[in-house]
């Protein structure tokens, strides 16, 4: 499990492109728009995909066949893959914090935890929804076939979620107003709640993505 | 140590049915023309695939059943798959001190340095044949008793093959190691091997030990008068040429004896699987 750990961390050695292109977003948000929110949600969001880059690479020239012929076993595999997750969804989350508390200082503006809270919430939820629709998908289809079967499952969940705030609409129920309510009034128990959720979400996709792997042919 | 029973798999336009066997202490080679089912034995054996029939066992164990403390045990080199490309020989050395208790990492360190790899480039800069020595290398860095190798040699100039024949020879010097070996390059089996399984559509059309593979078969040429006229009991092959006929053997000295008169060639490995596939039985 540590060699696989190793191996993923030196996958994101040759990844200095994409932590640029996240520093220099970072610095823009901060400094020229002063949106926290904004920027504590796309980084830890762009955190939970690097899992899916370190799956591209193990795939590079049909490498998984060869991976599992090392002391490394189907389920061992996916298991690496979902601690990984994790292990960047939060040191995403705490990097970007420790950046957004000390630029609010640099910048002598006060951070509110209205602003703050429900950013770490939704992006914990929406990170783990990433990680948890994306991994079991990666796993069946491999690299190339996943892109159009992710771009189906993320299409289908925007439109779903679309055609739910227009049905709430047009039955006269405000939507933001309900999020707000959720978010805003009871800071603590929504982030409490949103690791509680994306928890759950991440067990029961980590469950499904063993059986998908037990089955795969290489 | 490895032991194949009527498995089989079915591809579309493909159907495995292999059974084999590697012995302890043994080094088993398999050869084959491309397409033979020479992969997809190997990916049996490892439990890359599901096999639709017979037995895979590996240290007396399902292969199913293999954890990663057993594949501990066995050293890899896969024909069409290896080492991800994004990473280099340092974070390989990394990644298998961790895989392995038994992993060499000095004198990995220092048979890729006099192998010539360099250890901060990225593998997918490494020509065919460096990715095969690295392969080789790994498989045995780590006290592994037997080694699956699959085509080790393709890619490699004529030196590198024989430098790496010698450290599989070393490699074997230790009592109870075993190894199973393919390749397309029969010399590297004929001096190596102990026995030979040859594959073709699927099945084992052949297996012998390699000593008497040498010694007592033969190619028989002749024409067609002298073919018309011959006690075929031990001929395995017949062909038709421009001259006659040639036909392969597994008794050299019987028509050695009877048939001074005809044409009888030590047959090499090569010429044995041109027969064995092209030849009529």
């Amino acid at each position: 499990m540590k060699g696989l750990l190793i191996k993923d961390i030196n996958f994101l050695k040759g990844q200095k492109q994409f932590f640029g292109i996240l520093a220099i977003m970072m610095i823009v948000f901060i400094f020229s728009y002063s949106n926290f929110a904004f920027v504590i949600s796309y980084v830890t969001i762009m955190f939970s995909v690097l899992v899916i880059t370190t799956m591209s690479y193990d795939d590079y020239e049909n490498g998984m066949c060869y991976l599992l012929s090392l002391p490394v076993s189907r389920k061992q595999y996916v298991t690496e893959k979902y601690i990984f997750s994790i292990l960047s969804i939060l040191s995403g989350l705490v990097s970007v914090l420790v950046i957004v508390i000390v630029a609010a200082a640099v910048k002598r503006s006060t951070l509110m935890a209205e602003e703050i809270m429900p950013a770490v919430a939704a992006s914990i939820l929406i990170a783990a929804l990433m990680v948890g629709v994306t991994l079991p998908i990666q796993l069946k289809f491999g690299a190339e076939k996943s892109r159009i079967a992710l771009m189906g499952v993320f299409g289908a969940g925007f439109l779903g979620a679309y055609a739910v705030v227009k049905i709430c609409e047009t039955a006269g129920i405000d939507v933001m107003a309900f999020l707000d309510s959720i978010f805003i009034d009871n800071l603590m128990t929504t982030v409490g709640g949103a690791i509680v959720l994306g928890g759950v979400f991440l067990v029961v996709s980590y469950m499904i993505s063993v059986k998908i792997m037990v089955k795969k042919e290489f | 140590m490895l032991k194949l029973e009527n498995v089989k798999k079915q591809y579309k336009g493909f159907e495995l049915n292999c059974s084999l066997e590697v012995p302890e202490g043994c080094v088993t080679g398999l050869i084959g023309k491309n397409g033979a089912g020479k992969s997809t034995t190997f990916k049996a054996m490892l439990g890359l695939i599901h096999t639709d029939g017979g037995q895979v066992s590996l240290f007396g164990k399902p292969v199913r059943e293999l954890g990663a403390k057993d594949k501990e045990r066995i050293g890899v080199v896969l024909a069409d798959s290896g080492f991800s490309g994004y990473l280099t020989v340092k974070d390989i050395i990394s990644m298998m001190e961790h895989l392995y208790p038994h992993f060499h990492k000095e004198d990995f360190r220092k048979k890729c340095e006099s192998f010539e790899l360099p250890l901060n480039k990225k593998i997918k800069d490494f020509s065919t044949g460096m990715k095969r020595k690295l392969q080789v290398l790994a498989a045995m860095s780590h006290e592994a008793e037997l080694l699956i190798l699959d085509e080790p040699t393709a890619g490699l100039d004529v030196l590198a093959r024989d430098e790496l024949l010698g450290l599989l020879r070393e490699y074997m010097e230790t009592e109870g190691r075993s190894v199973l070996i393919s390749s397309h390059i029969s010399g590297d089996l004929e001096g190596f091997c102990d026995d030979i399984y040859m594959i073709d559509k699927g099945s084992i059309v052949l297996h012998e030990e390699t000593d008497v593979l040498l010694s007592d078969y033969a190619l028989l040429k002749m024409s067609d008068e002298q073919y018309h006229a011959l006690d075929k009991s031990y001929v395995l092959r017949h062909k038709k040429e421009d001259f006659g006929y040639s036909c392969l053997t597994n008794e050299k000295q019987f028509y050695k004896e009877n048939y001074p008169e005809l044409v009888i060639e030590k047959g090499n490995i090569d010429e044995l699987i041109m027969m064995m596939v092209r030849g009529e039985e």
